[in-house]
């Protein structure tokens, strides 16, 4: 744990969620989804490398710098990431599903 | 030193897939919200805040909307590849740029001085230690402000506009200006950048914030600007001669006792006809946007922003010594203000008076 300079106590974290579990599970997701991303996107480094024939040692993919076609692979799949993240956040219904008052309307018989 | 800092694609991944996530939170989470308060809003008329947090009670969106906003700053500075984080690993190179010979009319520091308790009490914006007490932590705030305000592009051409603005109301030519609360600089360098005949000081609290100042000025060449440790209420300045007194995002940052005072020492400082102008954030005609800025200051770790939303300005600025105070709304970038933009976004305003005196046109 870390210790505050001025000596000062850290508090409990803030809760969003009737149940505070569901905000700590969330900083895991989180924190997990992010690592993930960078997990990927050095595979995909690697696979851009392999594909030029370059050599692939930790400090090149440290030190990476993608040309603009790379940075665009690279951004769209962090984007496709991000955007299904935060589209789960939302709560919101990828396809329409029944009306709330039923279906009784289309039936014409 | 800094430029011996190695790129770190690790670290650089995680910084965008945050800040992607910021976006996502800033263009689609937030519309999202005031859609859900709309729904609950239909038939009853909340004229204040506390009416739209007792209607969002319990509302999943609005949890979800908090718990964004509070831990993708988080993440951003103290997760596993935060900012404070990464850059620790390169504090050697830090320090040794920082403190490296600068020409020495550019820093004046205060082995003395005492910080206010207000300031090393809370970690403003989250930024653990707040941007005073380590010695890398104005460069990692800078580096931090990259991202602030994700609408922005550059958030240098909110600096230059807000300079724009002040240079345009000052009623007489301007040859002195004082930024108080000049953090890294980023509000001071448009002044002494694009204006080299005028004198520009920054007053700052934090020595890591002053040191990056004065390196990026030192960068630049600057010859007339100059960076001083000192309270923004009680800056040891001359008085009586400075042609604009302005802040930027510093009042949010102070009790409003501190808040009044920066009003009376700005008066001190101008001269007869001299312009104040601060651009902070305020946002009081519509409930729903004052309940998410609420939130914000507390989501944020930003807790005077309440206080100074609530104060009377106009009775502030006349204790000072002003006559009157302008209330005017800030655009940030073009289109920021538009009903169109259905974004979240600071409500970025100015506060604008003018010391009394005879200098040409008194009109504010
Ligand atoms: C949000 S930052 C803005 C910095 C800069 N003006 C900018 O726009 O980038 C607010 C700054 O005000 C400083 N500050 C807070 N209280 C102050 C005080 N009483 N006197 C001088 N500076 C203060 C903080 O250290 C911080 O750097």
């Amino acid at each position: 744990m870390s210790k505050h300079p001025t000596g000062l106590p850290l508090k409990a974290e803030q809760d969003f969620f009737k149940d505070p579990a569901i905000d700590r599970l969330m900083s895991m997701v989180m924190t997990l989804a992010a690592e993930l991303h960078v997990t990927r996107d050095r595979l995909l480094i690697m696979e851009m490398k392999m594909e030029n024939n370059q050599p692939i040692t930790s400090g090149s993919l440290d030190a990476f710098r993608p040309d603009p076609i790379q940075k665009e692979r690279l951004d769209a799949a962090r984007q496709a990431l991000s955007n299904e993240l935060m589209f789960c956040a939302t709560g919101v219904e990828a396809s329409l599903g029944t009306p709330e008052e039923g279906v009784g309307k289309f039936d014409k018989s | 030193m800094l430029e011996n800092i190695p790129a770190n694609r690790e670290f650089d991944a995680y910084q965008a897939f945050v800040l992607d996530c910021k976006i996502a939170w800033t263009r689609q989470m937030f519309p999202l919200l005031r859609d859900r308060f709309e729904i609950v809003a239909k038939d009853v008329q909340p004229n204040t805040a506390a009416d739209v947090a007792a209607l969002m009670e319990g509302d999943t969106t609005a949890q979800m909307f908090g718990w964004f906003e509070r831990h993708l700053q988080r993440m951003k500075y103290s997760g596993l590849r935060g900012l404070t984080v990464h850059y620790n690993r390169y504090r050697d190179e830090i320090r040794r740029a920082l403190n490296s010979d600068l020409p020495a009319h550019l820093l004046q520091l205060d082995p003395d001085f005492q910080q206010p308790e207000y300031y090393t009490s809370i970690d403003i914006h989250q930024h653990p230690g707040g941007v005073w007490s380590d010695e890398i932590a104005g460069f990692v705030y800078e580096r931090g402000a990259q991202s602030t305000a994700p609408m922005l592009k550059k958030s240098e051409s909110l600096f230059h506009r807000m300079k724009t603005q002040a240079m345009t109301r000052a009623s007489h030519e301007v040859k002195k200006v004082v930024d108080l609360g000049c953090g890294w600089g980023g509000s001071t360098r448009p002044y002494y950048e694009d204006h080299p005949e005028v004198d520009v000081i920054g007053v700052e609290l934090s020595e890591p914030c002053l040191r990056v100042a004065a390196l990026r000025a030192a960068e630049l060449q600057a010859q007339n600007v100059r960076y001083r440790q000192a309270d923004a209420t009680e800056t040891g300045l001359n008085g009586g001669d400075t042609d604009i007194v302005t802040s930027t995002m510093l009042l949010h940052e102070m009790p409003p006792s501190h808040i009044k005072a920066v009003f009376r020492e700005a008066h001190r400082l101008l001269a007869p006809g001299g312009l104040s102008i601060h651009l902070d954030f305020l946002m009081r005609d519509d409930p729903f946007r004052v309940w998410v800025h609420n939130g914000h200051s507390s989501r944020n770790n930003e807790p005077f922003m309440v206080p100074l939303n609530g104060m009377d300005l106009l009775a502030a600025h006349k204790e000072a010594g002003f006559d009157a105070v302008e209330i005017v709304p800030f655009e940030e970038f073009d289109g920021a203000l538009s009903p169109d933009n259905t974004a979240w976004r600071f409500p970025w305003t100015m506060i604008i008076a003018r010391k009394p005196g005879s200098s040409g046109n008194q009109d504010l």
